[in-house]
């Protein structure tokens, strides 16, 4: 809710200030927290298990490397994952795929977890996403004139057809020569269809773009289940414990056994075009 | 329907009638202020002889009934001069008495305006008077009075933090204060977010707050009731008064009409950053409030007078000439006051009273979003107040109240195309009649007893949902949607409520009180948030969320100490169970919801605590001292594991501290200091990453897992008066010097968590911070200057 926003504004007129603070810490057990994705490219897909840190502690999640992960899809067909077989240190807590596969749509993927004597159990169905017309790339008129970043006033904007007969979701990646754009730090950009329309005539995309960039516009097909842990996602990301927005609830998911994560399966549609 | 069970009720009520003895006569009248002809709500009277009295009821109205003799009356209020009047008593007498403000007010300071051993005899407990005498010399927020903020001094009486609105009243929410205005319902109290509240001073006399052992006359509610009475206006001569403050300035006048037959007063009060900032701001952002309060009065004759009071007010606050926000309140009350004999007095009310706000955003037609929503309530309240005899008086009289909500009215445009999202309207009628008995049993003992049945319909036009619940604490899922007509009723409720309070007179100078309470609430204020906000959404009971109710019991010991009740000290204990309290599903959408009732839940509540008063009424250095041990915690069914959880108006302890002295003729000093145990959050107790992102997790998912660290301030007031002494003069002024937070303490108003710069990379170390945010982190001065002539 914009509302916050307005009450801090005005309250930020008296002599409001901030500073940080360490509230009691309380020393809870670690979580497991899986995230893995399945696309309909032909490619090694991945599933990353990591357990959570304490709020108030340095570092990321701390990767769990000795689990035991396959998924089995609808057709019976099985896929060992295997723990960072290249033995990068940074993709430790990453488990590839043993070969290289392509999800179908229409099919139902179960990830199955085996970790420190627990299973973990998630099922999500690969759904059709509705493919990208084309991208076209404008001069926006007010970063022309007042540019946050010289040269950068070039904008993307983006055309499809959705099929509105059923309700689908999708998620939004956009890279600038390769590299995801965020608006800000804590962007996730995705949508129902509803507020898509049927015809998605010069939608913006995030960010923009100088002469000779690449921008590249990727579209995934999302499940119910995978919009509601987005939406839930977001309402955590700077909550503030309840004073102006709800109480903060962890997200909900598609993982049995409190696993946090989530286990995604998307089509994937992608358009890219060269800015000049 | 229990119809039978009430008339039995009214009848043994009635049956309670005087002995019908020869002989008797009833003096009555009204108790007045003399400089002014308000009347003096509570005012006394004191027959020597026979060592009885009564007391003027919220229109100055008294009436009590003796046997035929000769007799010495004292009409007393705190602060006015006692008047001694002797009458013969042989046939019913009318006596209107007007009383003078005691004319030193150098080291008498009116505390409360009751009679001085009103601490001890009266039956009430639970409760606070305060007029606005006292209210006008606490020490305020950039100097400017508030009701809202002075009574949050008062033991028991708590707010979630600085500048946030509303108040909490042993542990209840917002929501669950019922808040009048001249008897009309003021949905939203605030100004400003909450840093002042809509009570225009300059037309406040009187401010009644019952936590507790509330008479069956007051319902609706399940926490406590607020009652604002406005000043009638002077009936003898024109009066101006006003004040010119940092935040805002206001102007009140009053005067007679027509001398001691009508009068009128009307004040108002307008913000003044906007025009100050005017200069600095490039766009058309602003951001003021103003009010208006208006009352006339007219005395028919000596049986009929007639009062119609009104108020409206709205908040302003725009980001440029298209977009922004305001909100508002309207009310309304006509009130008749009858005679029909000497000792039956009635009033008939009618009310309306309408809050609203409204949103625009967007930056041009093309892309806007607007949305606005309602609650609009017609009542008709009758009141009867029958003095029996000098032991018992009676209370009979109902209320209806029609409502009308408007939960959003939402239109959309986004690239031209216009999308309408708005909600349908609710319906619901609100009735209640009570009978209430004040009886006197003994010199010691006295009761208060009364019954309350209430009804509540929600009716069409109108879908009746129904809904399945998947899992507790989840959204329900909808199943059935069912349309019923205009004036079809989808679902009523009904409730006995009883209430009695007691009061034992150990002897002259302590006495113990006990009470209990049942009270049932029909609507519900919707908030998901721990501070209450001006888009907070009230919505009807319905077939999905039942009415709340709450029993509260209360205990007390109260006494006096010091000749002429200097001292006086109370310790009380409250337990309250509440049923049906709302809560809300994980993930909540309160706003703009068609199928909200899917997203409450309903859980049970339980809030205790002891309250500690001591007030020093008298003397060079005066003030009170206040201190509140609580507890407030709600179990609801998928929330928290479905263990008890705090609310998050918990609070442990709660002490305040006021004092006031006369340094000079000129001038006199006040302080206060609060000492508030911080208010519970939800906050995380790990982290994980996913995709770059920190997210932080709650390990038990539990509600209000930590708190908020502890407030304390002190703040400061210097009263200057200009004129020189020895110089006599007709009209009054003052300087107000304040500092708000002498000694600057960041009180921590709620907790943020935030991340480091910069988007994790797979395998780099990110970290996350709490901020603690304070809205007021250095001392805060102001100066205002007020005026009367």
């Amino acid at each position: 809710m914009k509302l916050n926003y307005i009450i801090l504004l005005f309250i930020t007129v008296l002599a409001a200030c901030d500073e940080p603070v360490t509230l009691d810490p309380k020393q809870v057990d670690p979580v497991i927290v899986i995230e893995g994705l399945i696309t309909d490219r032909e490619t090694y897909q991945y599933v990353r298990v990591t357990e959570t840190v304490d709020f108030y502690a340095e570092g990321g999640s701390r990767p769990i490397t000795d689990a035991e992960v396959s998924v089995v899809d609808n057709e019976g067909n099985q896929f060992i994952f295997e723990h960072n077989p290249r033995e990068i240190e940074r993709l430790d807590g990453y488990y590839l795929s043993e070969n290289p596969f392509s999800g179908k749509v229409g099919n139902t993927y179960s990830l199955s977890v085996s970790y420190s004597g627990q299973q973990y159990q998630a099922t999500d169905q690969l759904l059709r996403v509705a493919p990208i017309d084309s991208l076209e790339v404008i001069i926006n008129e007010d970063e022309f004139a007042d540019p946050d970043d010289p040269n950068y006033y070039y904008e993307v904007l983006f055309y499809a057809t959705e099929p509105q007969e059923t309700d689908d979701y999708y998620l939004f990646k956009f890279y600038r020569n390769d590299t995801l754009i965020l608006e800000s730090e804590n962007d996730i950009y995705f949508s129902d269809d509803e507020v898509l329309a049927e015809q998605i005539d010069g939608l913006p995309t995030a960010g923009f773009y100088k002469q000779g960039d690449v921008a590249v516009v990727e579209m995934y097909s999302l499940t119910n289940n995978a919009f509601v842990y987005y939406n839930d996602l977001i309402n955590l990301l700077e909550n503030d414990g309840g004073m102006f927005g709800s109480p903060p609830v962890n997200p909900r998911n598609n993982l049995s056994n409190g696993a946090m994560g989530y286990f995604q399966t998307s089509a994937v549609a992608s358009d890219t075009v060269m800015i000049k | 329907m229990n119809f039978k069970a009430i008339c039995f009720v009214l009848l043994a009520a009635f049956a309670i009638s005087p002995s019908l003895a020869q002989n008797k006569y009833t003096l009555n009248g009204y108790i007045k202020d003399a400089s002014n002809g308000e009347a003096l709500i509570g005012a006394t009277l004191l027959v020597k002889e026979l060592t009885t009295g009564t007391s003027a009821n919220i229109y100055g109205f008294y009436s009590i009934t003796l046997p035929a003799g000769d007799y010495t009356i004292e009409y007393r209020y705190i602060g006015y001069e006692t008047v001694i009047e002797t009458i013969s008593l042989d046939a019913n007498q009318k006596l209107d008495v007007e009383l003078q403000t005691e004319s030193q007010e150098l080291d008498e300071v009116v505390i409360t305006g009751e009679s001085e051993d009103a601490n001890i005899s009266e039956i009430q407990m639970s409760a606070e008077k305060l007029d606005i005498k006292t209210i006008e010399k606490i020490p305020a927020f950039l100097g400017e009075v508030d009701v809202i903020k002075s009574i949050q001094l008062i033991p028991g009486v708590s707010s979630v933090g600085e500048g946030s609105s509303g108040f909490n009243v042993r542990g209840g929410g917002v929501g669950q204060n019922l808040v009048l205005l001249d008897d009309a319902p003021v949905y939203n109290s605030s100004h400003l977010f909450g840093f002042f509240s809509v009570f225009n001073p300059d037309a406040v006399k009187d401010v009644n707050l019952i936590k507790g052992a509330i008479p069956a006359n007051y319902g609706g509610r399940i926490s406590s009731i607020l009652d604002v009475r406005m000043k009638e206006g002077n009936m003898k001569e024109k009066e101006i008064s006003g004040g010119i403050g940092t935040v805002f300035s206001r102007l009140a006048v009053q005067g007679p009409i027509k001398k001691d037959k009508a009068s009128f007063i009307v004040a108002g009060r307008r913000s003044y950053i906007d025009i100050l900032a005017k200069p600095f701001v490039d766009n058309d952002a602003t951001l003021y409030f103003y009010d208006l309060t208006t009352k006339v009065n007219y005395k028919l004759n000596d049986n009929n007078r007639f009062f119609l009071s009104g108020y409206f007010g709205r908040d302003v606050f725009k980001f440029d000439e298209r977009q922004g926000f305001d909100w508002g309140n309207v009310t309304g009350t006509l009130r008749w006051n009858h005679l029909f004999n000497d000792r039956l007095f009635s009033n008939f009310a009618f009310i309306v009273s309408s809050f609203d706000y409204g949103f625009s955003f967007g930056e041009n037609d093309r892309d806007k979003f607007d949305w606005s929503s309602r609650i609009l309530t017609y009542t008709f309240k009758p009141y009867f107040n029958y003095f029996i005899d000098t032991n018992n008086e009676l209370l009979i009289g109902g209320e209806a109240t029609y409502y009308d909500f408007k939960p959003a009215e939402a239109v959309g445009v986004s690239d031209g195309v216009t999308q309408d999202i708005s909600l349908n309207e609710k319906f619901a009628l609100e009735s209640a009649v009570y009978v209430d008995n004040t009886q006197k049993l003994s010199d010691r003992l006295s009761v208060r007893y009364g019954l309350r049945f209430s009804a509540f319909q929600y009716f069409g036009p109108a879908n009746k949902y129904e809904f399945r619940t998947v899992e507790p604490g989840e959204r329900k899922e909808l199943v059935n949607a069912e349309p019923f007509d205009e004036r079809e009723v989808i679902k009523s409720y009904t409730n006995l409520e009883p209430r009695a309070s007691l009061r034992y007179k150990l002897n002259n100078s302590s006495s113990i009180k006990a009470s209990y309470t049942r009270t049932a609430q029909y609507i519900h204020l919707v908030s998901n948030t721990a501070a209450s906000t001006p888009i907070d959404l009230w919505t009807p009971s319905t077939n999905n969320i039942k009415p709340q109710t709450g029993d509260q019991y209360t205990l007390g010991y109260f006494r006096n100490f010091g000749k002429g009740n200097d001292y006086e000290a109370s310790i009380e204990g409250y337990y309250r169970d509440t049923d049906n309290q709302v809560d809300y599903v994980k993930g909540a959408d309160i706003f703009i919801n068609e199928f909200i009732e899917g997203d409450l839940i309903s859980g049970v509540g339980r809030a205790y605590g002891l309250e500690f008063s001591f007030k020093k009424n008298v003397g060079k250095i005066n003030g009170w001292l206040s201190y509140t041990i609580g507890k407030s915690e709600l179990k609801t069914p998928g929330i928290n594991r479905g263990d008890w959880y705090s609310t998050r108006f918990d609070q442990t302890h709660n002490l305040k501290l006021f004092g006031e002295t006369q340094l000079s003729k000129r001038t006199s000093f006040s302080a206060n200091f609060t000492y508030l145990t911080g208010a519970p959050i939800t906050a995380p107790t790990s982290r994980f990453n996913v995709q770059g992102l920190v997210i932080p997790y709650n390990y038990y998912d539990s509600r209000n897992n930590f708190r908020i660290p502890a407030s304390h301030r002190l703040d400061i007031a210097l009263k200057w008066d200009p004129t020189r002494p020895g110089k006599k003069k007709k009209n009054e002024d003052y300087f107000v010097f304040s500092i708000y937070n002498v000694y600057g303490n960041k009180n921590p108003f709620s907790l943020f968590f935030a991340q480091q710069d910069g988007r994790a990379v797979a395998g780099e170390a990110i970290d996350t911070f709490a901020y603690q945010f304070a809205i007021i982190g250095a001392p805060v001065p102001a100066i205002s200057y007020n005026f009367k002539f």
